[in-house]
């Protein structure tokens, strides 16, 4: 009896270890709540946004679809392979069974680290094809199905295949109707296991899959910009509902016999791929139609789909509501507009070293959204196309971009060079935003926040966060080793202030690269996480007290702090800033000199930077536009809506951005004060912090060399230091 | 006769070719490439740059660390449960262990974030703990890697054998050291085959336990991500090596082609 209640009782903590997480998203899915940590009220509103999202449902399809076909051919090969194996000579067997053990025990990251390079780079096949992608995959799960096949084999009666010749079978009836038989529970095991790999993966999917396509695993990794979790919160929706299908199909099937579910798995076989050659079938291009390949970051536009109580109403009267994607309505304003049809095939990445990658493995896109430095590298290569005359033009209606970008960032592209060829020329801005510290005011005092050497303060050991990004962090690594001459008043009123801050920012000589990765070895020691998405949940649940923070992810951070009644601040450092944007630039390798791309590329640029379109975008994305309006006043309207002070309120305060929308515009808001030290402070700095800010540039090849290995030496485990602190 | 042994055998081909073009070859692309410069010539720098360098030296030790620290982990969680459900007292083993494989069918993301914040309600500051943290994600995520070949080893152990020891007189702990170990030895050393190695390299689920310490699989992604496929496949082909050692020794263990245990879901 005692052994029982002690079975039972270990069965009950393993199972306990390895099911309360998923219990916990269960749980979560049923609520409002945004992130993980940070508990909200009931709702099912991730189960209708589970089954109502068309992007979701095409990914959630497509990862299905993938680990369906992958599985299918994995147990064909596998099959065949094993009893291939089984019968040939010892030495053939031997060798088939050490090459078939190399992906079992390889780790994934090198599986699709080598394949990428073979097929990729080597053998120059289009990642598109999807080729590499299945033949990863399958390399990966094909090993486990033949493992589970050959047991059944060896147990398998040696005389059954022959006594089936003996009477009177050809060789491949016998071993389709004994021998396949026989073997059936081991490749039905072989096919649910494969299942799960291809499910799990992440590693050899990230290195081989298309731009265009994304799995649950790779969308989840690279989704951190940008305010929108519906996406994300719908997947625990999604894990609830697998698990329960999986429960019930686990009892189905210790109920009933194995000969009826081999017919069923072929019946979904042939429904599954019918589905696929249908949707790969409507994909054709239609005549007359230009295509538009598009990427941008993921989850950096407006994908529509909003509720009805989201709509914007500005105080004009304008309403403003995200009902398709942008994409669509693009196509549609396009059609309307040029009178020529148009498909954007739209698809997202990361961080712009993957972008970068994809571009390098093959894959070509018309129209990037890369960051500064990006752009000014794609620039130096040659590889952007300058856009047209016409783009200029301030008197051509639908011009949006050049009639609405602000005056501000219009200067700063004016003065960004590289090879004596202006940025502006080859890039348009899209969203803008700069460095600074997201902090809890209870615990952190504004002074502390002040400077970038907080996040060396041991008084927050554990609390703070810094970007895992090497240029980010080091451009703040270079802010505190220039601490002492950046607040030097002297300096900051002498002339050349500008030219020495971006010269001290762009620094990457061996001397300066050494020191700043002193500091920075120290400011990981005493981070809580280097991150890229996590800590604006760790922000708002309260697990650190500051966060290293692109101004647009702190919006979203103070948004989601105040609706669970936490109030967080927004600081710039005193002594400087990185001042960033994003922009659009067409890719020359794509465009191959074909105006009526470049004159799609040019007018989706255009149609971003449509006032409303605008508006749209922020709202979702959260970041700010560079687009200021010109003689629109929507965008500043915009502002005043979302941080306006209401007319009752006493405790007001002007908040000047004139540098912003210009002049001519209306441009001083009336805010409640702390809104000063808030969103609005993070969404438009006020015109001190941009003058201390300076724009990282691309650097040599050899500086890159030296901050990535720097940051590899940050990274990596330095056991020295380790042994002397024991 | 032999016209009949001669097609089962060329059953095996289109496996063979698959196996030689997809994971021969990329690996010894990646072998070349590890030899190689940017400019394609032959070097020993890239192998240099590594063994010479006392941080990614050390960042190997650190994910040997976490490899060992985490299959014994696994081990020692998954062999009793691996033999409840083989011998213990419950009829639907067979069924339970499905049950304890199903969480894999939910994204490993998805649930290692999940268990990231029971751990934090646990622990408080999650970021004291940054090892322990990696090798509790770990373990949760390869569990069910080590409980399956056990419980396939498991079942397939004739029950007599350790009735007979009893039987003869042999103390618990000596029916288990001497005989029902060496028993399942085939499946212990499958199960470490598939853990160690992963543990070696998911960076994922270090990023995700916010251990902010590379691990060989980030050295991977990162040179990745700087353009440096050279570097690169160094560290791949030293993973490589280690999987030869690993087997090499694993190969002393346990009889050879007893890895089936493995796969069977």
């Amino acid at each position: 009896m005692s052994r029982k209640i002690l079975q039972s009782l270990w069965l009950f903590l393993v199972l306990m270890f390895l099911y309360l997480p998923i219990l916990f998203l269960a749980v979560y899915s049923f609520t409002e709540s945004t992130m993980i940590g940070a508990i909200r009220g009931f709702s099912l509103k991730n189960y209708i946004t589970l089954f109502t999202t068309g992007e979701l449902l095409h990914m959630i399809g497509g990862t299905f679809i993938l680990a369906f076909v992958v599985s299918v051919i994995s147990t064909f090969l596998g099959t065949l392979g094993a009893i291939g194996t089984f019968y040939s000579r010892p030495h053939i067997r031997k060798t088939l069974e050490f090459a078939n053990q190399i992906p079992v025990v390889n780790a994934d990251v090198v599986t699709g680290f080598s394949m990428c390079i073979l097929l990729i780079i080597f053998l120059g096949i289009d990642k598109d094809t999807y080729i590499p992608l299945v033949a990863g995959q399958t390399a990966l799960c094909t090993p486990f199905v033949y493992l589970s096949v050959m047991p059944r084999l060896k147990q398998m009666d040696p005389f059954i295949y022959e006594a089936a010749l003996d009477l009177g079978c050809t060789p491949s009836q016998a071993l389709r109707k004994v021998v396949f038989r026989e073997l059936v529970p081991g490749m039905l095991s072989g096919f649910m296991t494969a299942v799960t790999l291809s499910l799990d993966d992440y590693f050899i999917t990230t290195y081989t899959k298309p731009a265009v396509f994304d799995t649950i695993s790779t969308y989840v990794v690279n989704a951190t910009k940008g305010a929108q979790t519906s996406i994300k919160t719908a997947l625990w929706a999604l894990s609830t509902v697998i698990f329960l299908v999986v429960a019930v199909a686990v009892v189905l099937m210790n109920l009933r016999p194995a000969g009826k579910r081999v017919r069923r798995a072929a019946c979904m076989f042939v429904i599954f791929t019918g589905c696929l050659t249908v949707s790969t079938g409507c994909g054709k291009q239609e005549e007359g139609t230009v295509v538009l390949r598009v990427a941008n970051s993921e989850e950096y536009i407006d994908e529509g789909g909003w509720d009805a109580e989201e709509r914007i109403e500005l105080a004009d009267g304008t309403q403003i509501m995200g009902v398709r994607s942008m994409a669509d309505d693009f196509e549609a304003w396009y059609e309307e507009t040029y009178g020529e049809k148009v498909r954007v095939e739209y698809s997202t990445y990361g961080t712009n070293e993957e972008l970068y990658n994809q571009m390098t493995l093959g894959n070509t896109f018309d129209v990037v959204c890369p960051s500064e430095y990006m752009i000014m590298k794609l620039m130096q290569e040659g590889r952007l196309q300058a856009f047209s005359e016409d783009f200029f033009d301030k008197s051509e209606r639908t011009n949006y971009y050049i009639k609405g970008v602000s005056p501000y960032i219009e200067s700063v592209f004016r003065r960004l060079k590289m090879g004596g060829e202006e940025l502006r020329r080859y890039g348009a801005g899209y969203m803008w935003g700069v460095m600074g510290i997201v902090y809890n005011p209870d615990k952190v005092s504004e002074e502390a926040v002040s400077h970038w050497s907080m996040l060396l303060d041991d008084a927050y050991y554990k609390q703070i966060t810094m970007k895992d990004s090497v240029r980010d962090s080091y451009f703040i690594g270079l802010g505190i080793l220039h601490e002492r001459e950046l607040l030097d008043p002297s300096l900051v009123q002498g002339g050349g202030y500008k030219e020495r801050l971006s010269e001290w920012m762009n620094d990457t000589s061996r001397q300066t690269v050494d020191r700043a990765e002193k500091i920075l070895s120290d400011m990981r020691k005493n981070a809580y996480s280097l991150e890229t998405d996590s800590g604006k949940a760790d922000m708002v649940t309260g697990k650190v007290v500051a966060n290293m923070q692109w101004s647009g992810d702190a919006v979203y951070s103070l948004d989601q702090a105040e609706e669970d009644g936490v109030q967080l601040a927004y600081a710039v450092p005193e002594e400087c800033s990185n001042l960033w944007f994003d922009g659009w630039c067409m890719m020359k390798d794509a465009l191959k000199e074909d105006a009526r791309k470049q004159r799609a590329a040019q007018a989706w640029i255009n149609f971003l930077s449509r006032p409303d379109n605008v508006i749209r975008n922020m709202y979702y994305i959260g970041y700010t536009s560079v687009i200021s309006g010109g003689d629109s006043n929507l965008v500043y309207e915009y502002a005043d809506y979302c941080y306006g002070a209401d007319s009752g309120s006493t405790d007001t305060a002007e908040y000047p951005m004139e540098y912003f929308f210009g002049e001519g515009h209306e441009n001083t808001l009336i805010a409640e004060r702390s809104q000063l030290e808030r969103q609005l402070y993070a969404q438009y700095p006020p015109e001190d912090v941009l003058d201390r800010s300076a724009v990282m540039m691309c650097f040599s090849d050899e500086g890159n060399k030296r901050i990535s290995q720097m940051w590899m030496n940050i990274r990596c485990f330095d056991w020295r230091e380790w042994l002397e602190n024991k | 006769m032999k016209y009949r042994a001669f097609t089962r055998k060329q059953l095996g081909i289109p496996y063979a070719l698959f196996l030689l073009l997809f994971v021969v070859l990329p690996l010894s692309v990646v072998l070349y490439y590890a030899f190689t410069d940017a400019m394609g010539q032959f070097t020993m720098q890239n192998f240099l740059n590594f063994f010479t360098n006392a941080k990614t030296v050390g960042t190997l030790l650190y994910s040997i660390l976490i490899a060992v620290a985490t299959t014994l982990a696994c081990l020692v969680l998954a062999y009793p449960t691996a033999y409840i459900l083989a011998k213990g007292v419950f009829s639907h083993g067979a069924a339970l262990m499905m049950v304890a494989v199903t969480p894999m069918w939910i994204n490993f993301t998805l649930r290692v974030t999940a268990l990231k914040e029971i751990l934090s309600v646990i622990e408080g500051n999650l970021a004291y703990y940054p090892f322990l943290n990696t090798v509790i994600g770990m373990t949760y995520d390869f569990l069910p890697f080590m409980i399956l070949p056990l419980y396939t080893s498991i079942l397939k152990m004739d029950s007599g054998l350790l009735e007979a020891a009893a039987d003869l007189g042999a103390a618990r702990g000596e029916i288990f050291w001497k005989v029902m170990l060496p028993l399942s030895m085939p499946g212990i050393v499958s199960g470490v085959t598939m853990v160690f190695l992963p543990a070696m390299t998911n960076y994922v689920v270090l990023d995700m336990m916010y251990n902010s310490t590379y691990i060989m699989g980030s050295l991977i992604g990162s040179y990745f991500n700087f353009y440096d496929w050279n570097n690169g496949s160094m560290i791949s082909s030293i993973l490589l090596a280690m999987i030869a050692l690993l087997s090499w020794l694993s190969g002393k263990f346990g009889e050879s082609g007893s890895r089936e245990g493995g796969a069977s879901l």
